[in-house]
């Protein structure tokens, strides 16, 4: 039977090696997730994101981004967490409130003790959960912020300052765990990761920088659009080039910043993907009326004025006149590149962005003929070039006829 | 694969062939060419490991002296002189024209009479040295089949500068498996000049060329069902041929690198002009756009 002075020097020996170690009596933040909010609070609203590549100046596709996106600090010699990951979320709509949703590991003793979980964001409690029961290990608590996301584009910095109030008993009280610092991406709307002009397009915190930070602070579509056409545009040179690169990404971790203006086309629609806003690069053809009839044997789509192609297609006319095969060209160029965001206009039902040059037009009648009053069309091949072409406009319907588009 | 001009060689039907072409290259050079008919990007990146890329990896890639010449110059004028690119330079011409600094800024792009701000330029700028070599690499493999190029092309790569910025040229050769393949490249146009291990003779010279187009160009396939016009003032030492657009099948041969001038052989080595038109191309080349 071990006497009461035994059980005392025993308690105070417990005591003191736990004073020596430093530890609180099992109270810590393990690690944190960031989940999908559900149902009324933005649905899927969190997005996967992937490490910047290795090479490539950092342009390329790295590995996934894995939860826990934050480990607190282990057994290293520094104090820094152990792991610390960017977020991406959905910003709020218009009667859409998105919130951030945490999946919070802690280990609270003693085992059955009843706390809540607070995450303070500066003076306002942020994240909170009550009437928890501690199981003296690892368990995750869930919880969703208070506050709506904002409801324009932007780049978050957030630090929360986690604390465990402890109800009832000797250890009742309120105990700060740990603070964690959070870098979240707030994007337009969902990613567009497929199939963004024939590639993957995935999200990474180099590209999140370019696009999110491009269009940081606009809530509306075009306005956030019109930006990052800009940020393209200032990242690409003023004379031709391939574009080779898959990602197109790539193509900025290159010395050589000379790219054709659909390909800038196509990388503005990587960009407005990594935000989630739906990007279609087009070529502007020069136009005729009527349309000759193309060489014989030669494809029938040069004979079609359907004078927006697709990123792909081309809807280059070509004619036999005079022993000779001639094409229509712009002055200096085969076609002109751009992209369109359907945005419901009343014109056409889309925004266009000419990349290079820079500019903004409200439907692709105006894009065309901009574009051909300083780049003029002509006829040319063996037997010489025509005269300036004029574009057709009374001949060009009022919505463009577009392949793959809306009408 | 050749239809006879002329039964007299007719060096005169060859130069007006060639005044053509070089009219349509004028007019080209003031109304920005043409482009393609399929405008998907170019992708001649490598893929995953091959029979190509295992067998290029077992070959051997070696230099040759600058002295050695493939083949002989054609007497007869091609337009813009384009026959003197089979010539490799002496190492002294190369040692003069290295070209290692960057003077794009001398170069300046030529912008349209009513251009509106930041337009695109008729004719382009110049590039750094750098850059017309990584495009010339992204040539050389569009054009020729991987086995035949070594790992290590970009670092034989010679960026030769003209007085003429237009003529500047990136040149490269080398030999592997008995074969010799010399490509020089201006902004514009190409020539290949491959001395195939295999021999064959000036008389068969046809012959002699669709078995080099299957057997080292990506396209050679589709280039030995072309009907070239054979040119017969060549003298006899050569059999030439042109090509000009009214006789390809549609804009797709145009557009994809052999809407091509012409070509010739001595029964030993083959040159083969083009230029450099490939589809989904915004701004085709012209024989005066400067490079570097």
């Amino acid at each position: 039977m071990v006497s009461n002075r035994k059980l005392f020097k025993i308690m105070i020996l417990i005591l003191a090696i736990t004073m020596l170690t430093g530890c609180a009596p099992g109270r810590k933040l393990v690690q944190i997730s960031f989940v999908d909010a559900g149902q009324g609070n933005g649905g899927d609203n969190e997005h996967p994101i992937f490490q910047n590549s290795v090479n490539n100046s950092g342009w390329g596709d790295g590995a996934a981004i894995v939860d826990p996106v934050w480990i607190a600090d282990g057994a290293d010699n520094d104090t820094d967490p152990d792991k610390n990951e960017p977020v991406v979320y959905v910003r709020s709509k218009p009667g859409t409130p998105s919130k951030l949703r945490v999946d919070v590991v802690v280990e609270i003793n003693p085992a059955g003790a009843q706390f809540s979980l607070v995450g303070m964001d500066g003076t306002t409690e942020y994240f909170r959960k009550d009437n928890i029961k501690a199981t003296g290990a690892n368990q995750k608590v869930s919880m969703v912020g208070s506050a709506n996301l904002p409801t324009s584009v932007s780049i978050l910095t957030k630090t929360f300052t986690w604390k465990v109030i402890l109800t009832g008993g000797q250890a009742g009280g309120t105990y700060t765990l740990d603070t964690s610092t959070h870098k979240i991406y707030v994007i337009y709307d969902t990613p567009i990761t497929a199939n963004v002009e024939g590639q993957t397009n995935k999200l990474t915190p180099k590209r999140l920088d370019f696009a999110v930070g491009a269009a940081a602070g606009k809530s509306n579509l075009v306005d956030a659009a019109n930006e990052i056409a800009k940020k393209v545009r200032q990242e690409t040179g003023s004379s031709y080039g391939f574009m080779f690169e898959n990602p197109r990404w790539l193509f900025y971790a290159r010395t050589n910043d000379n790219v054709d203006c659909h390909h800038r086309a196509a990388l503005a629609a990587s960009a407005f993907g990594i935000v989630g806003i739906k990007g279609h690069v087009h070529l502007v053809y020069p136009t005729v009326h009527p349309v000759p009839s193309a060489p014989s044997g030669w494809s029938p789509n040069s004979t079609v004025n359907d004078y927006v192609s697709t990123y792909t297609d081309s809807r280059k006319k070509y004619r036999f006149s005079s022993g000779c095969i001639q094409d229509e060209i712009f002055q200096g160029n085969n076609f002109e590149g751009n992209i369109r965001v359907e945005d419901g206009s009343t014109d056409d039902g889309n925004a266009w962005w000419t990349i290079w040059p820079l500019k903004q037009h409200n439907n692709a009648k105006e894009l065309l003929q901009w574009y051909a009053s300083s780049h003029v069309q002509f006829w040319t091949g063996t037997c010489g070039t025509s005269g300036t072409v004029p574009v057709p406009a009374g001949n060009l319907a009022n919505k463009p006829k577009i392949i793959g588009g809306p009408n | 694969m050749n239809a006879e001009i002329s039964k007299n060689p007719s060096r005169k039907v060859f130069l007006v062939l060639g005044f053509a072409l070089s009219g349509v290259c004028t007019v080209l050079m003031l109304s920005g060419c043409r482009s393609a008919e399929s405008v998907s990007a170019p992708e001649n990146t490598p893929n995953a490991v091959s029979e190509a890329e295992s067998l290029q990896s077992q070959y051997e890639f070696e230099s040759l002296p600058d002295d050695v010449q493939l083949i002989p110059r054609l007497e007869i004028e091609l337009p813009y002189g384009i026959e003197e690119m089979v010539v490799w330079p002496s190492s002294e011409y190369i040692d003069e024209h290295y070209a290692t600094d960057d003077i794009s800024d001398q170069l300046p792009p030529v912008y349209p009479e009513r251009a509106m701000e930041d337009a695109k330029p008729i004719v382009p700028g110049g590039v750094s040295p750098e850059a017309a070599v990584e495009e010339a690499e992204w040539w050389f493999r569009e054009i020729l089949k991987e086995e035949w190029i070594p790992h290590d092309l970009r670092e034989r790569l010679i960026p030769i500068r003209a007085e003429a910025a237009q003529w500047s040229m990136v040149i490269g050769r080398y030999q592997t498996q008995g074969h010799t393949i010399q490509v020089s490249q201006t902004r514009w146009g190409i020539v290949v000049v491959i001395s195939p291990a295999f021999e064959g003779n000036v008389d068969e010279a046809e012959e002699f060329s669709r078995m080099i187009f299957d057997q080292f160009f990506t396209r050679g396939e589709e280039m030995i069902t072309l009907d070239g016009q054979s040119i017969s003032d060549a003298g006899e030492q050569f059999q030439a041929y042109l090509l000009d657009e009214t006789r390809l099948p549609g804009p797709d041969a145009i557009e994809n690198w052999w809407g091509w001038i012409a070509w010739y052989s001595d029964g030993r080595s083959i040159a083969i002009f083009m230029n450099k038109r490939i589809a989904g191309q915004q701004h085709t080349p012209t024989p005066d756009d400067p490079w570097f």
